[in-house]
């Protein structure tokens, strides 16, 4: 992959491969999807389809725009970009909580806005600073959200000892969730994620507020959820845990996707943190 | 002085969510916001005009036997009683354990500034109680006695110290309620029950009074005595009094006097004790150390409908605040089976041959203000995250809110109506509809309360009071079931028509049906659209 600078001081990205997406200026550009859609639309299964995603908030800003992306089985797909970019916009809008003004988003296929609660099935949302009831002990919110999810007995018994135990929080579960620290209410958020063993997670910022060992927990547990054929797709501005844990990578910038597809294609020879302070300074 | 009027200032802003609405860029949501601050404004116009009607009415009467005067007494006590009761309510949330503690607090203010803006945020809100029920009252007494001059200066700062001294007394009675339970594994619990008890206090009080206003020979002829008693059961409500119609300084000096000592008192007691208590409220006991056992499986709406009643026994605001009725509902059973002669008498004397009729009406009425809806679902505040990102139907989240209303009405009903059908000596039809009733009026605004907070939700609070005491959703639901209960009550005793009843209860079930409807039709769309 190059980066070259174009006549008006933009930078375009290139990569012949079949696979890579290649953007610029958000307009999608890729033979993958070229190819995909001669084959009628066929292909791979996409866990998450995003086409000309458009949010637009009070007073005319573009939070999102014309926003395009897939994640397919198995990515852990890193979104990234400044503060206001739009990355929280984009999550809350694939997980069902925000509307948007136009654009597609699909779940496997089903599409959000049209079969909310079959997309939501499939998925799992932790916010960046997740409130959660805090009248409730940790266990009582497990077997909540289990309930919702309709997980059966014997399943939540055994996932709910699996991650609790890896999140060093079993001796807590009975503690008002409001008398928890910033992290362990992270660790319940994690945990309660994963209890359905959803195909897309959907995180933002997942490792704000965790400790070091839970960090490397959450990681382990991304990897073997995706190794198991679900996808990841989070938010962080931690570019090293991004460019060592993610397949793929999507940068954007003030609402409009400025380079996404396979993390080494994207990056080429490059760090991710010089060339996201590259694009999103000059692109 | 100047952090404590910073920090008011920043309290104010949220007074009605004025400042959001002002500084909000034209989105639904704005549109949202001013639909409940109409619903809001409404609703204070509709008390002012109820409170406009009795003060009439008593004026009328108190001029007729020459106590004039009593007008001004009886109103201050009034008030008086609603604001404690109201501080007592709102001094957990508004005072202590509010949301924003922590950021207020590490900001370089004293904690007397902080304590004291958070005490003026709770008498802004009481201060509105006391004009809409002693402006009028003011008013009346002014066009009917024609005073001197300085009355109306004067009415003007009495005015603003009679809602203090209850703040601050309410204030000192629920921090003492929050300090005593705060460390119980049941402090809710605790502080529910202190909260009744201190309530039920006050209203024993003001019963006594108006047993005395009861007597017609006493209120016709002793004039005097009845301004003794208003000035042995609450002596500032007789200075203000007082103070406007005789114009006696010493009265005045009296209320200044009182007013600044109670201030002065709880300054000094919360300004040592600010943070401890906080501390207390925010350190949740831990529980012994979880050991993992099986777990059972539940249905969604089971699991929504556990999580809502967590959720509403979590909170003595909303509990004390929601549940009083049914508390009332029962103890008028209980009266009624203790005390059936003096019921009896009172329902089959000639002049009230109606009132065996009204009686379903009036325990409706009581019924019908009941409602936890018109608060479940602004009460999901930051984290209605959780479930807009489940998969979970508005239909299923709604009925889990429905089902906790029905929770505490059905059993209080099915009690205090058989209380009261074997106190009163009802016939069978009486039976069937003191039962019937009261159950669909609950039915009815347990689903109206929805109905009204999907369309104005206020999710972006700091303190629960703002949204059980304060939102519009909450006040129009309270007034609407006080009205839909009395106007059939009126139109049954004045027509005796037999078909009152039955009228009433199939217009009941109409209007559930449809508004239960309506609320499934688009309750995911709406839900989808809340934030």
């Amino acid at each position: 992959m190059s980066i070259q600078r174009g006549r008006a001081g933009k930078y375009k990205i290139f990569k012949k491969t079949a696979e890579s997406l290649v953007w610029y200026n958000g307009q999608k550009i890729t033979r993958a999807a070229k190819n995909e859609e001669r084959a009628g639309g066929g292909g791979e299964r996409t866990m998450l389809s995003i086409e000309h995603l458009v949010k637009t908030y009070g007073g005319g800003v573009r939070a999102v725009d014309d926003l395009s992306l897939e994640v397919r089985p198995g990515d852990i797909y890193g979104f990234i970009g400044h503060n206001g970019a739009g990355k929280t916009t984009t999550l809350r809008s694939i997980a069902g909580i925000l509307s948007f003004d136009s654009g597609t988003i699909r779940i496997d296929g089903r599409s959000i806005t049209d079969d909310p609660i079959g997309c939501k099935k499939e998925m799992a949302y932790i916010p960046d600073n997740p409130d959660l009831y805090e009248h409730l002990t940790g266990i009582q919110y497990f077997n909540f959200v289990a309930d919702i999810y309709g997980v059966s007995a014997a399943a939540r018994d055994e996932r709910i000892k699996k991650y609790a135990d890896a999140f060093e929080m079993t001796s807590r579960l009975n503690d008002l969730i409001g008398s928890c620290s910033h992290g362990m209410k992270q660790k319940i958020a994690v945990i309660s994620a994963l209890l359905h063993e959803p195909k897309l997670l959907l995180l933002d910022e997942p490792f704000v507020g965790l400790d070091p060992k839970a960090s490397h927990t959450l990681k382990g547990f991304m990897k073997e959820l995706c190794d198991q054929g679900s996808a990841i797709f989070f938010s962080t501005h931690v570019l090293e845990v991004a460019e060592k844990l993610c397949n793929k990578i999507a940068i954007i910038k003030q609402g409009k996707l400025i380079a996404a597809g396979d993390m080494e294609t994207v990056k080429g020879d490059e760090s991710l943190e010089t060339l996201f302070l590259e694009l999103t300074d000059h692109a | 002085m100047r952090e404590y009027w910073i920090l008011t200032k920043l309290q104010l802003t949220s007074l009605f969510g004025i400042n959001k609405i002002v500084h909000m860029k034209e989105s639904a949501d704005k549109k949202q916001a001013k639909r409940s601050l109409y619903g809001l404004i409404a609703m204070v116009f509709a008390l002012g005009y109820v409170s406009v009607f009795y003060s009439i009415a008593m004026a009328s009467a108190f001029a007729s036997v020459g106590m004039l005067p009593t007008l001004l007494g009886i109103m201050a006590f009034a008030c008086t009683a609603l604001i404690l009761m109201f501080s007592i309510f709102e001094t957990k949330g508004v005072l202590f354990g509010f949301g924003d503690y922590d950021i207020v607090m590490s900001w370089p203010v004293r904690v007397g500034a902080v304590a004291a803006s958070r005490v003026t945020n709770m008498y802004a809100y009481n201060f509105i109680y006391a004009a809409l029920l002693l402006l009028p009252a003011g008013v009346i007494y002014a066009g009917m006695a024609a005073p001197a001059w300085w009355y109306y200066p004067l009415f003007v700062l009495l005015l603003l110290l009679v809602p203090a001294l209850p703040t601050i007394v309410g204030a000192l009675l629920g921090t003492f309620l929050t300090v005593a339970t705060a460390r119980s594994k049941k402090s809710n619990l605790l502080n529910i029950l202190g909260q009744m008890v201190l309530v039920f206090g006050v209203m024993f009080l003001s019963f006594r009074m108006n047993d005395t206003f009861a007597d017609s020979a006493a209120f016709a002829n002793n004039a005097g005595s009845m301004q003794n008693m208003v000035q042995s059961v609450f002596p500032p409500a007789y200075w203000f009094q007082n103070a406007l119609t005789t114009g006696a300084p010493l009265d005045t000096l009296w209320l200044l006097l009182l007013s600044a000592a109670s201030i002065a008192l709880l300054m000094l007691f919360i300004g040592k004790n600010f943070v401890a208590i906080n501390s207390r409220i925010k350190s949740k006991p831990t529980h012994e150390k979880f050991v993992m056992r099986a777990q059972v499986r539940s249905s969604r709406v089971t699991a929504l409908f556990r999580r809502e009643c967590s959720r509403y026994f979590s909170s003595s605001l909303y509990v004390v605040n929601t549940a009083f009725g049914y508390v009332m509902l029962l103890a008028a059973g209980i009266f009624c089976v203790v005390k059936p002669d003096m019921i009896r008498e009172a329902l089959d004397s000639p002049e009230l041959g109606f009132a065996r009729m009204i009686v379903p009406f009036l325990l409706s009425w009581i019924v019908s203000i009941g409602a936890t809806t018109a608060s479940a679902i602004s009460m999901e505040g930051k984290q209605l995250w959780i479930v807009k990102s489940m998969p979970v139907p508005a239909r299923d989240w709604m009925t889990g809110k429905l089902l906790v209303s029905m929770l505490l009405a059905v059993p209080s009903i099915l009690v205090s109506s058989t209380l009261v059908s074997i106190g009163l000596g009802s016939n069978a039809a009486g039976w069937f509809w003191n039962y019937v009733l009261p159950l669909l009026y609950a039915a009815a605004f347990a689903v109206f309360g929805l109905w009204l907070n999907i369309r104005m939700p206020k999710l972006d609070w700091q303190s629960e009071a703002e949204v059980i005491k304060q939102s519009g959703a909450t006040m129009i639901c309270v007034f609407t079931g006080m009205a839909a209960a009395a106007v059939p009550a009126i139109i049954a005793g004045v027509t005796q028509s037999e078909w009152a009843l039955p009228g009433t209860a199939l217009a009941l079930i109409a209007l559930t049906f449809w508004m239960w409807r309506s609320l499934v039709k688009t309750g995911d769309e709406r839900l989808y659209k809340l934030s």
